[in-house]
């Protein structure tokens, strides 16, 4: 699928878990429920579901299972892609492809966790790269604590800077009575907030909750009898940025790859994107994103947070008007669904009033897998108010 | 480079991978060279990532390595008594790997040359950590 496509698609169904803590549910009942709110969105029934979406085999759920509890019996098209955090926003590229390959017309995108009742993880295989880093106590927080000090190494980018980038999400966060944390918080907190691996501190890390979120992307043919307010998939891309056998470069995250190609289908630049949804994981993720997918250039993220480049509705890109992961929601530890479903409702024009972004024509979304300080996916999506 | 006994192209001879671990449990900081195309690599495997060949030799780096990023870890998965160090160091020929650092806390380590040197675990066995290359007798390798 390349330029304009002859067989677009769009987002016509999407829910977010409303729930931050979930007791008293099952893994397979949160994603039905999401699930169920996602077709319900759309106008579309199980019936009608002929593409499945989902990467559940790392919580021992796989999509064979999930698709018999949905009921979805009309499936001709499967896909469990995981690729950690960016898995969602893969799939709904790989929807998109499918759709226009023709082999399916009703693609479902699920994902939901219970990280808070299920605190631990199965523990890492120490397969293949992973056998080198076990005795280093590299957490998941100490690796973009790597990534972190690099940036600061190489471009003087502060720690006021990356503090901001949560400044600016705890902005945006008051404005959603669903957010994990709905409220604004300031430099001096953020600064102030315990270390958790030099340079990260407590607020500069994201929030861990249950929940998740569901995603129903479709054919032209399908959108236009729905008449339900579209997003449509205007390009996509994704890549893997390994450790390149020792000689990686940590400033850049697959995004200088994934961006660009998702830019080049969608016939745009960074210039025309109204709105973006980054990964933000932890406030570093954000700045090395933001230069990677060419907002600006290397270097110069930090002084465009700090600059309130970053504030909705006025800002020069706007960016997790929902609060992001920092501040609402990262539902399984993955932030990829939470990111592309507010970039649904800018583009549909149904996020909060006070952070709308005023004739939202395109916004991005970029998601990250996996560590950043060794092997990381990263997938780009462009959804725009018109197929082309 | 110091090379050591430890061809790993012959069928049946050790991976590169239990060879680099082997060592460091001495106390011993390996890495894997190519021995077609001349290159390190990391992590350590049967075949170089850079040429394909599978006629691999696990060597001993000469000189200092460079460190290029760092951070203390004040919240260590393992009991390990305290903040953990870690980062990334770059040798002579720009192979970056991540090691425990053993630095002082009152200046930015970025920049510095620092060696390995072994360290008792413990369980009472033997590991690496790369120290600032001034503070040891092996600074002057």
């Amino acid at each position: 699928m390349t330029g304009a496509s002859a067989s677009p698609a769009a987002v016509i169904g999407a829910y977010e878990h409303p729930e931050r803590r979930i007791e008293g549910s099952s893994l397979a009942e949160v994603v039905a429920e999401v699930c169920v709110g996602a077709m319900l969105d759309a106008g579309v029934d199980p019936s009608d579901v002929d593409g499945f979406f989902f990467a559940g085999v790392h919580q021992g759920l796989p999509p064979v299972t999930m698709a018999d509890h949905l009921g979805l019996d009309a499936l001709r098209h499967v896909d469990s892609t995981d690729v950690g955090g960016a898995s969602v926003v893969s799939q709904v590229g790989h929807a998109a492809e499918a759709i226009a390959a023709g082999k399916c017309s009703v693609a479902l995108v699920a994902m939901g966790g219970l990280p808070l009742s299920v605190p631990s993880r199965p523990p890492a295989t120490g397969e293949a790269g992973a056998r080198f880093q076990q005795d280093l106590d590299l957490t998941q927080i100490a690796g973009y604590a790597l990534v972190a000090h690099r940036h600061m190494a190489e471009y003087g980018t502060t720690r006021e800077q990356l503090a901001q980038v949560k400044v600016t999400a705890s902005q945006h966060a008051q404005h959603n009575p669903r957010a994990r944390l709905p409220y604004a918080v300031t430099l001096e907190q953020v600064l102030e907030s315990p270390v958790i691996s030099d340079p990260l501190r407590r607020l500069d890390c994201c929030v861990t909750t249950d929940g998740g979120g569901a995603i129903v992307v479709a054919s032209r043919e399908v959108v236009e009898a729905a008449g339900r307010p579209a997003a449509w998939v205007r390009g996509w891309g994704e890549a893997v940025r390994t450790t390149a056998g020792g000689r990686l470069d940590l400033m850049r995250i697959g995004a200088d790859r994934s961006g660009p190609a998702a830019f080049a289908q969608a016939g745009i630049t960074p210039a025309d994107v109204d709105y973006a949804s980054i990964y933000d994981s932890f406030t570093i993720t954000v700045l090395l994103a933001l230069e990677n997918l060419g907002f600006c250039p290397p270097g110069a993220a930090g002084r465009f947070v700090e600059d309130g480049e970053l504030l909705a509705p006025h800002g020069r890109l706007p960016v997790n008007t929902d609060g992001g992961g920092l501040c609402n929601n990262h539902p399984d530890r993955r932030g990829g669904m939470a990111r592309t479903l507010e970039a649904v409702r800018q583009v549909r024009g149904e996020a909060v009033a006070a952070l709308q972004v005023p004739d939202c024509e395109h916004a991005v979304v970029h998601a990250v897998g996996h560590s950043l300080a060794t092997t990381a996916s990263a997938a780009t999506l462009v959804l725009g108010r018109e197929p082309r | 480079m110091t090379d050591l006994d430890q061809t790993t192209s012959q069928p049946g001879m050790a991976d590169p991978a239990a060879i680099v671990e082997a060592a460091r449990s001495r106390g011993v900081f390996l890495v894997p060279r190519c021995e077609d195309c001349g290159r390190t690599f990391w992590h350590p495997r049967r075949h170089c990532p850079h040429c394909l060949s599978t006629r691999v030799r696990c060597v001993e780096p000469s000189g200092p390595a460079r460190v290029v990023t760092w951070t203390r870890n004040h919240r260590p998965q393992r009991d390990a008594g305290g903040p953990a160090t870690l980062g990334y160091v770059q040798l002579d020929d720009g192979l970056r790997v991540l090691v425990r650092l053993e630095i002082p806390d009152d200046r930015d380590p970025v920049g510095l040359d620092v060696v390995p040197e072994p360290r008792e675990t413990p369980d009472g066995g033997r590991t690496v950590v790369f120290v600032a290359a001034r503070a040891t007798n092996a600074g002057g390798r």
